[in-house]
């Protein structure tokens, strides 16, 4: 009896020390675990930047049962993480190149903050004047509903970590926070702007050397730029204190006077992984932590403040696939059209070269780029697109393409594309092209021509 | 404040104008150069009239010219005297400056022997002239707002006179002036941007009539357009004509415009079943932007004319997901929910699409019918 006494009461000790004191109403949670599950589905767009939202929509919106998925927490990309909420260019040489659902997003963006539209029907001296600001966080409301409405699921904090072509299917795993996805799906877009999943798939991938520096977006105040006297202040921060002086976003006349936004430049930024990305955030952060430091020790500078910090480094240059056609720097400059041309292009050539100057070149008069779907598409591959940065094209070409309208056309002209190949059982290359362009044109887009 | 002491020079100024149509040199030494003007007259065809203002911001006084007939204001113009000095030797320069009624800039002329001249002391050619008068028609130089002394860096004050400044034209403000004669660019076009223009374009802003307005949608000039679009109010009233003239813009080729257009029709103008019959006769071949635009101007009007929705029914089973969605939204907030919209959004039920089938689900759910109701009307032969 005493030994038997004595183990009831050393278990119920023991059951004291495992079980936790709850309170009324509180229950024990289960022990943290990966949650695994199987997803079909007709696309898979890996990325929700400036191209992959468009995708997703397009994909959406022509039927196609769609899955996105995002390792951060918003889409937009570099339009609303970067903070480049300054999309451009739809219009050239007084019309309008890039339509569809990037133009939708911007339009709605317009409308529903009260702003204006600059008038494209008059030709600014500079090409960056056409460009639309927009409110970055409606940006982000307006992407998502359109997303939700065309029935695209989006599975944010997730990121691909394998994939294999399987029996004509694609079979992609991916990791998120606490979850564990395997999608089999037909068709893949790779949005990513750094050609991850065409590099995971095996396909050729380039990469120079040295690449474009990024960007870290904020906007500082506490200054009055008009009576600053610049004499007394060093030449190099002049650009900075300048490029801010956009105190809202309405468009009532013809042209913005300075860039709506001020940045430090992030050498060799990276997005590719998550040390790089850390990397690269950490670097423009401390930079910038640096210039404020420096900015209040000059006269007029001394109550300088920060008042807003975009939460993640814009990436300029990464990766680009090697696609069935690569796109050249004359291919741009000279406005060749291609017989599978889906999307215009308007900017200048726009290198970044070291974070200390800008090689450019500017298209002649009435010169309008064009991207052909065999950009798109990477060579030797089935069932895969890319959209966004990573088109197949010099660097050169890739400079002046990287621009967010242009990826907005790339990232509609991918979708239709991928709908229509998975409507044939086919891949996007063996698609009538003319079929694709007639989908386009029923949502809104413009075709090269 | 209207006034009858016009001196000689002003009359003279006055009809010179009527003989100027575009850019042009006149006989006996007389120079005139002009833009397009917002409302054309021809002073043979026109009996004219002119209204004195008392301008408060400077000795100078504005003049409107009038057509006798209909009484409606053509363009102002002030005489200006001001002092030219080159190489310390000033001359008085007399130069009447011409507005359009919006506040455009139209033009200028000079009295008969008046002429400008350069740094140099060299008159200008007839091509430095044509480069002044599109100067002055630049609303976008950034030439004001600014000192001159400011504008012209670095400053090279050779002496207390202006010429000395004159001198100073930098390669940069060289490509904003007439070279030579950066004060006198500089002077003349802060006159036609300065507050003149607001005035003028104040005076018009109060005398618009559906006419006046009609008027200006007419200019060959599009900044007029947008100028008079971004004045309509909820009680401007719109009348046939004006209409009409709406019409042809948000149906025309410059995008900007039709933007416009569509911005500066208020709530009060649709509540017209004419104008909502247009607009969607517009919509059915406009750019999609336009179609979104049109759609939603449609929402805010208190009705939707019943033969909008009879023509807007016949497109359902043509539309894309988005348009079907917005054009459903619109009938859903006029709670358009008859028998015939019924049935021939459930037609599209069994549409491929699922976006847009899915809009046409959504539609019959607000039509408050349950799941049961909408299978049968899917399956039922039409």
């Amino acid at each position: 009896m005493e030994r038997r006494s004595m183990l009831k009461s050393l278990g119920a000790i023991s059951l004291g020390m495992a079980a936790p004191t709850l309170a009324k109403g509180e229950v024990l949670a289960a022990p943290y675990s990966i949650t695994k599950q199987e997803l079909e589905t007709d696309i898979l767009v890996v990325g929700g930047g400036t191209a992959g939202t468009i995708a997703a929509i397009q994909a959406g919106r022509a039927g196609a049962r769609t899955i996105l998925i995002e390792s951060g927490s918003q889409l937009g990309g570099t339009t609303t993480t970067g903070g480049v909420a300054f999309p451009g260019i739809f219009h050239a040489w007084g019309k309008q190149i890039i339509g569809g659902i990037g133009w939708e997003l911007v339009m709605d963006c317009v409308q529903l903050n009260g702003d204006k539209l600059p008038n494209f029907s008059l030709l600014p001296d500079r090409h960056w004047k056409h460009q639309v600001t927009v409110n970055a966080s409606l940006y982000t409301l307006l992407a998502e509903e359109k997303c939700l409405e065309a029935d695209v699921d989006i599975r944010y904090y997730e990121t691909p970590h394998q994939l294999e072509f399987k029996a004509g299917k694609w079979r992609v795993e991916t990791v998120g926070k606490g979850t564990k996805t395997q999608i089999t799906c037909d068709q893949i877009i790779d949005c990513t702007g750094n050609a991850l999943i065409a590099s995971m798939a095996g396909f050729n991938v380039l990469r120079e050397a040295d690449t474009q520096p990024g960007s870290l977006v904020f906007r500082i105040g506490g200054y009055n730029y008009d009576s600053l006297d610049l004499t007394k202040i060093p030449k190099q921060y002049h650009r900075v204190l300048r490029q801010n002086m956009l105190e809202h976003q309405t468009r009532t006349s013809r042209e913005h006077t300075f860039v709506p936004y001020s940045y430090v430049y992030v050498p060799g930024a990276d997005s590719t992984n998550s040390e790089s990305h850390t990397k690269a955030n950490q670097q423009g952060r401390s930079t910038l932590l640096k210039l404020i430091r420096e900015l209040r020790s000059f006269p007029g500078c001394e109550n300088v403040r920060l008042e807003s910090l975009k939460t993640e480094t814009a990436v300029r240059e990464t990766y680009r696939i090697e696609g069935i056609y690569k796109l050249t720097r004359l291919d741009y400059v000279e406005g060749k059209l291609f017989e599978d041309s889906l999307s215009y292009s308007f900017y200048p050539i726009d290198l970044h070269r070291e974070g200390k100057s800008i090689y450019q070149e500017f298209l002649k008069p009435n010169i309008v780029a064009s991207i052909p779907l065999r950009a798109l598409i990477p060579r030797n591959s089935k069932k895969f697109l890319v959209a966004g940065r990573c088109v197949s094209s010099d660097r050169l070409a890739n400079s002046a393409l990287r621009v967010q309208a242009s990826c907005m056309g790339m990232g509609q002209a991918a979708a239709a594309a991928a709908v229509l190949a998975n409507k044939h059982e086919s891949t996007p290359s063996e698609v009538p092209v003319d079929e694709i362009k007639q989908l386009l044109k029923e949502h809104g887009a413009i075709i090269p021509s | 404040m209207i006034s009858s002491n016009l001196n000689l020079f002003t009359i003279a100024a006055g009809f010179l104008w009527w003989s100027i149509c575009s850019v042009s040199l006149t006989g006996h030494d007389q120079l005139s150069y002009s833009k397009k003007a917002t409302i054309a007259s021809d002073s043979e065809q026109q009996p004219t009239s002119i209204i004195a203002y008392k301008d408060t911001l400077s000795e100078d006084s504005l003049f409107l010219v009038k057509s006798k007939d209909s009484n409606t204001p053509l363009h102002y113009f002030k005489n200006i005297t001001t002092n030219v000095c080159f190489d310390n030797e000033c001359r008085l320069l007399r130069v009447a400056i011409y507005w359009n009624i919006t506040g455009r800039y139209l033009g200028f002329d000079l009295p008969e022997g008046e002429f400008l001249s350069k740094r140099d002391h060299q008159p200008f050619s007839p091509d430095e002239y044509e480069r002044l008068n599109d100067l002055l028609a630049d609303p976008d130089l950034p030439l004001g707002g600014i000192s001159f002394e400011k504008l012209v860096k670095p400053p090279v004050l050779t002496s207390d006179s202006i010429d000395g400044i004159s001198g100073a034209t930098t390669k940069n403000v060289s490509q904003l002036v007439v070279k030579g004669a950066a004060y006198t660019t500089y002077t003349l076009w802060n006159i036609v941007h300065g507050p003149t223009q607001d005035f003028v374009a104040s005076k018009t802003e109060k005398q618009l009539s559906p006419d006046l307005i009609d008027l200006i949608l007419k200019s060959p000039d599009q900044s007029d357009k947008v100028w008079v679009l971004d004045k309509i109010k909820p009680t401007s009233i719109l009348t046939q004509r004006l209409t009409t003239s709406f019409l042809e813009i948000i149906a025309g080729d410059d995008f900007f415009l039709a933007y416009s257009a569509l911005n500066a029709l208020k709530s009060s103008h649709l509540d017209s079943t004419n104008l909502q019959s247009n607009l969607f006769a517009i919509y059915v071949n406009a750019d999609h932007s336009i179609q979104r635009m049109i759609i939603e101007k449609l929402m805010k009007a208190s009705f939707l004319s019943p033969e909008l929705v009879v023509r807007s029914r016949a497109l359902l089973d043509t539309l894309n997901g988005k348009q079907l969605g917005d054009l459903l939204k619109l009938y859903i907030k006029h709670d358009i929910h008859d028998q015939a919209t019924i049935e021939a959004v459930a037609k599209i039920l069994k549409n491929e699409n699922r976006f847009i089938s899915r809009q046409a689900y959504n539609f019959l759910k607000d039509s408050h019918l349950t799941d049961p109701e909408i299978e049968v009307l899917k399956n039922k032969q039409y």
